[in-house]
């Protein structure tokens, strides 16, 4: 049994232990350990924040019910070391859900402007289409009306040929 | 729909020959060019258009201004070939002239290549 204040200690070492437990076990399952990723702070830095905290965390619990350190406040002690990162990994968790919901609204967004551009491109091309039938069309038409106007010049110019021979 | 302008469809190059050539030079040249309309000038400048559809085998022996050419009309580089229209519609041939020297003919376009065109 330690006696208050040495039981700090003790809680303190039980805390950390925990903590670092909790930790193994997390890297066992995501070799990345995502909730120790921070832009600012390095992720040996924040490893051992999160160690100390399980210790400090440990501690303020324990040493408010029991001042003294007993066996009995040993499984707290560890389970609140174990148990702390869970919590921050449980709202990391609950931050990343939320950050997919958006991802997934985003992605929504994305697939109905896609339908909305698809809309507008067929819009735009049938459109095209219909101008150049269009022209296609005025541009025949001319082409026939030029051909008809050049078989009444020829037929003019030969007549008149013919008129002036004497042959018409 | 995009707007074409003459200098993008336009043939190249002009074959022209001089009012004083034969008729029978103006066929020649014709044939070996494969073209059924020239271009007539007179001292550098442009004067009317010869078809061959008018050539007589009794205009063999005349020089090209003593017969009939035909009208055409000249536009400069730059212009949009729907203003056009009507123009092909009227002329055998458009010639398209550079601005910098109206009489330095650089192309030609008909009503075939307002068809083309598009």
């Amino acid at each position: 049994m330690l006696p208050y204040p040495t039981s700090i200690f003790g809680y303190f070492i039980v805390g950390i232990l925990g903590a670092i437990t909790f930790l193994f076990l997390l890297l066992l399952f995501d070799k990345d350990v995502a909730i120790l990723k921070n832009d600012h702070v390095k992720i040996h830095y924040m490893g051992t924040l999160y160690i100390l905290l399980g210790g400090v965390l440990a501690v303020v619990v324990n040493l408010a019910g029991n001042p003294d350190f007993t066996a009995n406040q040993l499984i707290l002690a560890f389970g609140t070391g174990l148990g702390w990162p869970g919590i921050a990994a449980g709202i990391g968790a609950g931050r990343r859900v939320g950050e997919l919901n958006q991802e997934k609204k985003k992605a929504r967004g994305l697939n109905l402007s896609l339908e909305e551009r698809t809309d507008r491109m067929v819009e735009e091309a049938r459109k095209e289409y219909k101008d150049r039938l269009e022209r296609h069309i005025k541009n025949y038409e001319i082409l026939v009306s030029r051909a008809n106007k050049q078989i009444e010049e020829i037929h003019s110019f030969y007549t008149k040929k013919l008129s002036s021979i004497g042959g018409g | 729909m995009r707007e074409i302008i003459v200098d993008q469809i336009m043939k190249q190059p002009v074959y022209s020959v001089d009012v004083e050539d034969t008729i029978a030079d103006a066929i020649k040249k014709m044939n070996e060019k494969g073209t059924k309309k020239i271009l007539v000038m007179e001292k550098g400048k442009p004067v009317g258009v010869l078809e061959k559809w008018k050539i007589l085998e009794s205009d063999m022996g005349k020089k090209v201004k003593d017969v009939e050419l035909s009208n055409f009309k000249v536009v400069p580089l730059g212009t949009v070939l729907s203003a056009l229209e009507s123009d092909l519609l009227n002329y055998p041939a458009i010639y398209i002239f550079s601005p910098a020297n109206p009489n330095k003919i650089l192309g030609i376009i008909t009503a075939f290549d307002l068809v083309r065109a598009y």
